[in-house]
C-alpha cells in the first residue's frame, strides 16, 4: 500500500513536470514521455538549460547542477533524477 | 573598488562603448557599479541616455563582477558575454550629468552560463530592471 501511494504521488509530480515544461518550452505535453529525448523534444540549447534549472527550482524546490545533467538523455532519466533529488 | 582605469581589464569593451566607471562592491552574490553620464556618451540623445546603454551597463557590471570574483578565487579572469536578455522593464531614462548605480545579483548558474537579475538607479529612482544570461568564457 505504501509503495502504491508513493507511485501515485510521484505520478502527480510527473504530471506537474509535464505541465510546466510544455508551457515554458511551448511543446505538446504528449511529447513528454519517458522514452523521448529531452533535449530534442524541448529543442533545448545551452542557454535553455539554465531556464530548466530555474523551473525545476521554482516548481519542485530542488537544485540541480551541470553535473546532474551529464547522464540525462530521455525524460525518463530526468524523472529519475527528480525522484532521486526528492528522496523518493 | 575597481575604477575606470582598470575596469577595461575586466570587460572586453573599449571606449566609447565602456558603460561602467567603477565597481564599488563585489561579493559572490551581488555586484554594484557606478557610471557617470558624460557629454561624449554615444548613447545620448537630447541629453537623455538610451535604454540600450542601460542594458549594456547591466551586462558590463555583470561581466566585470564575475571577472573580479574569478580573480579573487585564484582563477584567470573570465570575460562575460550576453547570452540572452529577458523581462526588461524600463521605468525611467537618466540624463546627462547623472550617475547611474547598478546592482547585479546572480541567481542561477549552470557551468559557464549564469542567470542574473540587474537593476539600475539614479539615487533611489529605478531606471531599468531585467534578467540576463551571461556566458563566461571558458
Amino acid at each position: 500500500m505504501y509503495l502504491n501511494d508513493e507511485k501515485v504521488a510521484f505520478d502527480e509530480v510527473i504530471e506537474g513536470i509535464r505541465g510546466f515544461l510544455s508551457e515554458e518550452f511551448e511543446v505538446d505535453p504528449a511529447v513528454i514521455l519517458a522514452e523521448n529525448n529531452l533535449k530534442d523534444s524541448l529543442d533545448l540549447d545551452s542557454l535553455d538549460y539554465v531556464d530548466l534549472v530555474v523551473l525545476i527550482e521554482e516548481n519542485l524546490n530542488i537544485k540541480v547542477t551541470g553535473e546532474d545533467f551529464k547522464d540525462i538523455v530521455t525524460f525518463g532519466d530526468f524523472f529519475d533524477l527528480v525522484k532521486k533529488k526528492l528522496g523518493r | 573598488m575597481i575604477d575606470s582605469k582598470n575596469i577595461t581589464d575586466l570587460i572586453p569593451q573599449r571606449a566609447p562603448f565602456v558603460m561602467v566607471d567603477a565597481l564599488t562592491s563585489v561579493e559572490a552574490h551581488r555586484f554594484e557599479s557606478t557610471f557617470l553620464i558624460e557629454a561624449d556618451n554615444i548613447f545620448l540623445s537630447k541629453d537623455v541616455l538610451g535604454e540600450s546603454a542601460l542594458i549594456e551597463n547591466v551586462a558590463q557590471t555583470s561581466a566585470a563582477g564575475f571577472s573580479m570574483v574569478e580573480s579573487a578565487a585564484g582563477g584567470e579572469p573570465k570575460m562575460g558575454y550576453i547570452g540572452s536578455i529577458t523581462r526588461v522593464e524600463v521605468h525611467s531614462l537618466p540624463k546627462l550629468g547623472q550617475t547611474i548605480r547598478t546592482i547585479v545579483e546572480p541567481t542561477h548558474r549552470l557551468d559557464n552560463i549564469v542567470m542574473v537579475k540587474g537593476s539600475s538607479f539614479v539615487g533611489e529612482v529605478l531606471l531599468l530592471s531585467c534578467e540576463m544570461k551571461i556566458v563566461l568564457s571558458k
